[in-house]
């Protein structure tokens, strides 16, 4: 039964309950972020670390924790949990920190982690929290990778960019730079979300037939 | 809420952020040194890249130069076999499109620049961040004179392409190499005059 829970948090956290293209929450780092593959990538993960740990301490804090001050409290370790693994990067892992760089500070001003804090780590064990966190930021990081790939190709012309197998896709100048901007991040993502819920609507009706 | 509320709310709020702040001091403490350690492997490092020496001990005095910008915040003589091959200007360069950006300009005896490496910057990524990228550095070398401006395209012999997008981040870094360029010529000539 544990275990079929944990893989159906999962499950939702990536699918029913995507948080860009179904709740169309943390729209703010994903505006910013998803200029190029790389960084779409990279903020995910980061994201989802973060996500599971503090999913897995506001659980196993959740009675402990006064509802009146329970917003505070996860601010604060919310914000602690960043800045310890900003540290322990800087010092240990130097090569990685250069890359996630400065998306490691916009981690805290994301708001897919409170609401998570908020929604379902307040309300359910640490085990189902954590498989939420993983789900919740899987689905983030898919999501992510879509459109910075869409973003890339079309802006830069490029994919992959910042990887050893960057690939040239459109012709030196022959791209809408407009797309790595933000008036290009909105109408992306407009698109995206709106080509992915008529699919989504779509096999829906044909699973009822 | 009664006082009594108030007081069992202050303090489990107080109990939350003080574990918090010592979990954060604590690791602040743990990492400390090995950041710095980091900072200084990054700045060596750069030196390296920028130019072809083995000693960067030592370091010319900035009372000696005058730097309008006020960017400049070391320069080190760059020695190779104790014969002094050039210079490295190390900048806090502001103008930056996110703020200032931390780089050194490889400069040889004859004012003539041998590499650009930037440190860390706060450049959007996608656009002025493409200022770590070679083709862009690649540019400064060779440069011995003021570049006169950062165009968009077709720039002439003493003018520098941009970055596509990003402007102001190509004037921020075009403006540190000349700066790196007039002090490497100051030091040439003896010194402010």
């Amino acid at each position: 039964m544990k275990e079929n829970k944990f893989l159906k948090t999962l499950k939702s956290g990536m699918l029913a309950d995507n948080p860009t293209f179904v709740q169309l929450i943390g729209m703010c780092p994903t505006l910013a972020v998803t200029t190029s593959l790389k960084n779409g990538v990279s903020m995910g993960i980061a994201a989802t670390f973060v996500l599971v740990m503090s999913n897995i301490v506001i659980s196993a804090l959740r009675k402990v924790i006064p509802s009146k001050i329970r917003i505070a409290s996860y601010v604060v370790i919310i914000a602690g949990f960043v800045s310890v693994i900003e540290m322990l990067l800087n010092a240990y892992l130097p090569d990685l920190s250069a890359s996630l760089g400065m998306f490691i500070p916009l981690i805290v001003v994301n708001c897919i982690i409170l609401a998570r804090a908020e929604a379902f780590a307040s309300k359910n064990s640490v085990w189902l929290s954590a498989a939420d966190g993983l789900g919740i930021g899987f689905g983030f990081t898919i999501a992510l990778s879509i459109i910075s790939t869409v973003r890339e190709i079309i802006g830069a012309g490029t994919i992959g960019d910042g990887f050893s197998w960057a690939l040239k896709i459109l012709p030196e100048g022959s791209s809408m730079l407009m797309f790595i901007l933000a008036p290009g991040g909105f109408i992306a993502l407009g698109i995206i979300i709106g080509v992915v819920t008529l699919i989504s609507t779509k096999i829906k009706k044909g699973g009822d037939m | 809420m009664s006082v009594k509320e108030i007081v069992k709310y202050g303090i489990t709020l107080f109990v939350i952020t003080a574990v918090v702040g010592v979990a954060l001091a604590g690791v602040n403490f743990l990492t400390k040194e090995k950041i710095a350690e980091n900072t200084v492997v990054k700045v060596q490092d750069a030196y390296k890249e920028v130019i072809e020496a083995d000693d960067f001990s030592n370091e010319i005095d900035l009372k000696e130069i005058s730097d309008e910008s006020g960017c400049i915040k070391n320069i080190i003589v760059a020695q190779k076999g104790g014969e002094t091959v050039g210079y490295c200007v190390k900048l806090e360069q502001s103008g930056g499109y996110g703020g200032a950006i931390s780089l050194v300009v490889g400069l040889d005896t004859e004012a003539c620049v041998t590499g650009v490496s930037v440190i860390s910057h706060a450049e959007t990524a996608g656009l002025g961040a493409n200022l770590v990228k070679e083709s862009f550095r690649e540019q400064f070398k060779g440069r011995s004179e003021e570049i006169t401006a950062a165009v968009k395209a077709n720039p002439s012999e003493t003018e520098i392409q941009a970055l596509s997008g990003a402007t102001i981040t190509s004037k921020a870094v075009k403006n540190a190499v000349n700066s790196s360029i007039k002090a490497v010529k100051q030091i040439n000539e003896g010194g402010k005059q």
